[in-house]
């Protein structure tokens, strides 16, 4: 029994100090390093001292917030966007066609992630490009005369945005719907629920774990994403990502970066709480 | 007579397997009819048909008179209990129960009204908060009946509702769905492979096998006269023996057994004996009744069903008898032999 126990012990903490080093070397030192930069600014003998300074900058500086607020608002339309393309490619992978259907298709969601973001983010500059093949197909066919303007604006910036999250959406969804009976949607039928009954009553309400979950992945990865607004986006769809980006490598102001960084930290938690308590998901919940 | 449900000369055919051939019945107002038969003989597929969810390929369901003939499950004045209850897991008791009746837009004071009466009638006053994933197999089973009832159709189906539940709460169950029917009268229509449910529960059984019925009929008939030698053999426990060979008035069976039967059709091929019938040390003046020796070889002890394993003496036959559990047969043991009779009448060949 001791011996047992002892090995039991070994197993124990080999397990668990890869875990431990993890936590503190990537996420704990640094994120405490950063935090404490953030809190700092250069006085004029150049030395650091301890200063709010760059989170009042944050405050002062309109530029600023108003990126801070779209990279936001954006996000959550993309995640809405993202969930309204995402169901019913899911509520048909699970339950309208064949599994073997399924399968194939599932495979054919995947391979974008396979290449890569950037390599799918040229792929879009090629396509919506002022002549790229969108436009040089429209203005084959007669449709339009001049080409329309679709890459670097906003919309370009989602249209990539939501390419590379929504298969984020589409697994979770997939997994919750999986596991729903048919017959649920048949006993609802039974007691004389119309089709709009039915998805607003009982699939969605069903899938919502799942659809918590896949909404904060997919807001978690576009709110942080970079490559998409930079390339895709135009010069009015700054991203907050392209500001902190800025400090670190273009002004090599660390501590304004840190503490944009931190900022962002906070917004994006602070948003999926306030999504969390409206929508009476439980993280518990959402993450099993 | 008043027939709430008629099913005319029905068939449904799948790609290349026919689930329901030919059947041909009708249900009265306020009874409990039950379908019963093994799974995979198309009992499931005939419920579906009546709820609506699959189209039959030929012949009609009527329900009061009305042909169903294209109108959709959520039109029908049919409600369903599932197999799995399918109970809605993010809603309450309450909010489960108020389904249907949300649905049809009444006013929230007649649902809550409703829904208050059914759960009480349910048993189930008191659990209106609860989630149904909290709730024991049999509160859940209450709650998908309920759910159903309250919507008060023309006719409950039910899809053996009981096979999930232990053997304790499935006996329980029985006497008080049983009881429900009888106090509410709506008319069930309930499909099972568990024999004892149809014969406790119905008021008429139909058996079904391989997509046909074989007998419809009271409990106490399909048990006493079985038309059918599938019947026999599906209801109840019997001993089956093959026949040999058939002269005027007396049998013989393969393993060598003779046996008086005075009305016999000659084209008789099997006989069937319950274990019940046998009559131990049957008394002299018994008339029409054939008696004949045999020795014990086991005792296969299971309280009130106990059975002896038995050779019938001067043949090659295993006969189970049933031996009541009392004084009078106390000291039996293996390798005794004993008197048994069985009435001409018990003897059923097909």
């Amino acid at each position: 029994m001791r011996n047992n126990k002892h090995s039991f012990n070994i197993t124990f903490y080999l397990l668990i100090v890869p875990v431990l080093i993890w936590l503190i070397f990537m996420i704990v030192i640094p994120h405490a390093e950063l935090l404490i930069s953030s809190f700092q600014v250069e006085d004029d003998n150049g030395d650091m001292v301890f200063s709010f300074g760059n989170y009042i900058e944050f405050f002062t500086q309109k530029i600023y917030w108003l990126t801070f607020v779209k990279t936001a608002a954006y996000s959550i339309g993309v995640t809405l966007l993202a969930f309204i393309i995402a169901f019913p490619i899911a509520f048909y992978l699970t339950k309208v066609t064949s599994k073997k259907n399924a399968a194939f298709l599932m495979l054919l969601l995947l391979i974008p992630l396979w290449v890569g973001e950037l390599v799918t983010v040229y792929g879009w500059m090629v396509l919506l490009g002022d002549h790229g093949v969108i436009n040089h197909f429209l203005m084959t066919i007669g449709i339009i005369n001049e080409p329309i303007n679709m890459l670097y604006t906003n919309f370009s910036m989602v249209v990539g945005l939501l390419y590379m999250s929504m298969l984020f959406m589409v697994i979770p969804v997939m997994s919750t719907l999986q596991s729903m009976d048919d017959s649920l949607i048949e006993a609802a039928c039974d007691l004389g629920a119309s089709k709009w009954d039915i998805f607003t009553k009982i699939i969605i309400p069903y899938s919502m774990p799942g659809i918590t979950s896949g909404a904060i992945i997919v807001f978690m990865l576009v709110i942080g994403d970079y490559l998409a607004p930079n390339l895709l986006g135009g010069k009015n769809s700054l991203w907050f990502t392209e500001q902190i980006y800025n400090d670190f490598l273009q002004t090599f102001n660390w501590n304004e970066g840190a503490a944009f960084g931190f900022l962002l930290l906070m917004l994006s938690s602070g948003i999926i709480w306030l999504a969390l308590k409206l929508s009476g998901q439980k993280l518990e919940k959402v993450g099993a | 007579m008043n027939n709430i449900l008629e099913i005319k000369n029905l068939s449904k055919h799948f790609d290349d397997v026919t689930a329901v051939k030919n059947v041909d019945f009708a249900v009265e107002e306020g009874g409990f009819f039950s379908i019963l038969g093994s799974s995979g003989c198309g009992k499931t597929t005939l419920l579906r048909i009546i709820a609506g969810f699959q189209q039959e390929s030929e012949g009609d369901v009527i329900i009061r008179g009305q042909s169903m003939k294209g109108i959709p499950p959520e039109k029908r004045p049919v409600n369903i209990v599932f197999q799995n209850l399918a109970l809605f897991p993010m809603m309450n008791v309450r909010e489960n129960v108020a389904f249907g009746l949300k649905r049809q837009k009444l006013r929230k004071g007649d649902i809550n009204y409703k829904v208050n009466e059914m759960l009480e009638r349910v048993g189930l006053h008191g659990y209106e908060n609860k989630k149904v994933t909290d709730l024991s197999g049999g509160q859940r089973q209450r709650v998908a009946i309920a759910r159903s009832l309250v919507m008060n159709p023309s006719i409950l189906l039910l899809d053996e509702p009981l096979g999930a539940l232990d053997r304790k709460l499935r006996e329980h169950m029985k006497v008080e769905l049983k009881l429900l029917q009888k106090e509410i009268g709506t008319t069930f229509v309930y499909i099972t492979h568990d024999q004892s449910e149809a014969l406790v529960m119905s008021d008429k059984v139909a058996v079904m096998h391989d997509g046909q019925f074989e007998q419809i009929d009271t409990p106490r008939n399909l048990y006493k006269n079985p038309k059918t030698s599938f019947v026999a053999g599906f209801v109840g426990d019997s001993n089956r023996f093959e026949l040999q060979s058939t002269e005027a008035g007396s049998m013989t069976t393969k393993g060598g057994w003779t046996l008086p039967q005075p009305d016999l059709n000659g084209s008789a091929k099997e006989l069937y004996i319950r274990p019940e019938a046998l009559i131990l040390n049957p008394a002299n003046n018994l008339n029409d009744v054939d008696r004949f020796e045999v020795t014990i070889k086991t005792i296969l002890f299971d309280g009130s069903s106990t059975k002896l394993s038995t050779m019938v003496s001067g043949s090659n036959e295993e006969l189970l008898i049933s031996l009541p559990q009392n004084a009078q047969f106390e000291g039996i043991e293996e390798g005794h032999t004993l008197n048994v009779g069985i009435h001409h009448n018990d003897l059923k060949c097909f």
